[in-house]
């Protein structure tokens, strides 16, 4: 620590060992800048002087959230594991120039070869791929679909999947799902069919799409998707995009649609087996007791269709235990017939 | 045959660089998710920094520890400091799929150095307008230096590259540096008269 004694603080903030000391503290530094500032105490002004200089210096924050370090993990292990496949053998095309010479060509000919054969061979794979699969009234399933996508299944729902060729994804959906469509090196596409004049389209994502009655509601937590709706007069088909967050309602008998923000923790809680209820109506539980149980509830006295309530409680897949929970979150008693 | 993907939680307490490093040349899973692990949020940051452009900077990661998986066996055995690797890595993919971009979309004449200095506002406590005035034409000040500069007070601020490893990250002279450095600390010194009360506080983040 030679010249210090004589260092004003900008000549502190620009000494590489002061700078470590304050970005990076560790045993060592804090050790030697203390007994220097305990040999010299009127430098402490200075010395502090400095260090707020140093940490000045300062960036925006910008962060991988935990979803996203976990996919890119993965996506490099998907990589790295579509390299490990014994067959493929191709190389890549920028490797080409450096390893064409004639001592290569035949070895690279018959990579090719191979690599052909080795992707008609997949194409075939993918040929006449259709799997269905439904929820019973009163569970949910989780499904994990051939190509890696990840579906939770509500109650009384069901959902067809189909790969016709590597091109594309198709599922139909009847009732209510939550999709993490995974994305493929291929960038297949992933349509979600609702029997009805709209479509969702992705490639890789996670989103909510409902599907009872006269309404399809579609609401995208991650990534982005495109919507068509074919209009029912003209056959003309509009394409919708929808940000994260976003939410569109469709109503099938007009075919009108809207789209909203919407809290998307609240839409997809059901995936965790929580009901969030924000303002949520007598109306909406006797829905829910429909949708989810296939149970008919009604009342009598119309008023208390309105009565609300906002908060959250665990979904029981058990019809009694649900609405007994129900009662007490209203205040109310429903007779069994 | 599939990959034995290494899961993320397994991270023990992690072993001095040179061990880690050679692990992983030698085809350890751990040692590889280690890595990724302490090193992907900086490399973000940077890249984030570097381009603005997030979807971009994880392609170039995904395709960066993609590639350093599979050059293990041929990188150097000795290595400084995994960190400055890994940077000026990032940096030349970065610069090469933003080259290509450019091809693609002719207007673009910049790379956009998207980096910004946020003011110590918990350092001082602002008096008066005049003062808050002032402040706010440092910090454009600040704001307004190139951006290879700001590129530069970034990695030794941030990453705490060492000013030599700056200067060979960002192929410039080790004075160029120091003077870079050295206008910013200028800069950030002319603040220091405007402190009406400094808050105590000692070193460590």
């Amino acid at each position: 620590m030679q010249q210090y004694h004589i260092y004003t603080a900008r000549d502190f903030a620009l000494d590489e060992d002061f700078q470590q000391w304050v970005l990076k503290p560790d045993v060592k530094n804090n050790y030697q800048w203390e007994t220097w500032l305990k040999q010299h105490p009127e430098k402490q002004k200075v010395v502090d002087d400095a260090i707020i200089l140093v940490k000045s210096v300062r960036f925006r924050d910008y962060q991988l959230s935990g979803e996203q370090k976990d996919q890119l993990w993965d996506a490099i292990w998907d990589d790295i594991a579509t390299d490990e496949l014994p067959v493929q053998t191709m190389p890549q095309k920028s490797r080409l120039h450096r390893l064409f010479s004639w001592k290569y060509a035949a070895a690279a000919l018959l990579a090719i070869l191979l690599g052909t054969l080795w992707i008609t061979h997949e194409n075939k794979q993918f040929q006449a791929l259709t799997l269905s699969t439904s929820a019973a009234p009163g569970e949910t399933k989780r499904l994990l679909l051939p190509d890696s996508s990840e579906v939770v299944l509500n109650a009384g729902s069901r959902l067809v999947y189909a790969q016709k060729n590597a091109l594309l994804r198709e599922v139909w959906l009847d009732g209510e799902a939550w999709f993490h469509v995974h994305h493929t090196k291929g960038n297949t596409k992933f349509i979600v069919h609702t029997y009805d004049r709209l479509s969702v389209e992705v490639l890789g994502t996670q989103f909510n799409v409902s599907n009872f009655g006269n309404k399809i509601a579609v609401t995208l937590q991650q990534g982005s998707i495109r919507l068509h709706i074919t209009e029912q007069q003209s056959q003309h088909e509009t394409q919708l995009y929808l940000q994260p967050g976003e939410m569109l309602r469709y109503n099938k008998q007009d075919g009108e649609y809207t789209k909203s923000r919407t809290d998307v923790t609240k839409i997809v809680a059901w995936t965790h087996g929580q009901l969030m209820m924000d303002e949520y109506t007598v109306a909406d539980a006797i829905q829910f007791m429909q949708q989810v149980f296939d149970k008919q509830v009604s009342v009598k006295d119309t008023k208390m269709l309105r009565y609300r309530v906002s908060g959250s409680m665990p979904i029981v897949y058990n019809a009694d235990t649900m609405l007994i929970q129900f009662e007490k979150a209203f205040g109310v008693h429903f007779y069994k017939h | 045959m599939e990959a034995v993907k290494p899961s993320m939680t397994a991270l023990y307490k992690a072993p001095p660089q040179e061990e880690l490093w050679n692990n992983f040349r030698n085809g350890n899973r751990d040692a590889f998710a280690m890595i990724y692990q302490e090193h992907v949020d900086d490399l973000y940051h940077y890249g984030v920094h570097f381009c603005g452009d997030g979807e971009q900077v994880r392609d170039c990661l995904q395709e960066l520890f993609h590639d350093l998986w599979q050059t293990r066996e041929h990188l150097a055995d000795q290595l400084q400091n995994i960190r400055y690797y890994l940077l000026s890595s990032l940096r030349r993919r970065l610069l090469r799929a933003l080259e290509k971009d450019r091809r693609h979309r002719a207007q673009t004449s910049e790379i956009p150095f998207d980096f910004e200095l946020i003011p110590p506002r918990e350092h001082f406590i602002i008096q008066d307008e005049k003062q808050q005035e002032q402040q706010q034409q440092l910090y454009a000040a600040l704001a307004a230096l190139p951006r290879r500069q700001r590129e530069a007070i970034y990695l030794r601020f941030f990453h705490e590259l060492s000013y030599q490893e700056v200067a060979d990250l960002m192929s410039m002279k080790v004075d160029s540096v120091y003077n870079i450095i050295s206008k910013a600390i200028g800069v950030l010194k002319k603040m220091l008269p405007v402190t009406v009360l400094l808050l105590l506080f000692s070193p460590g983040k």
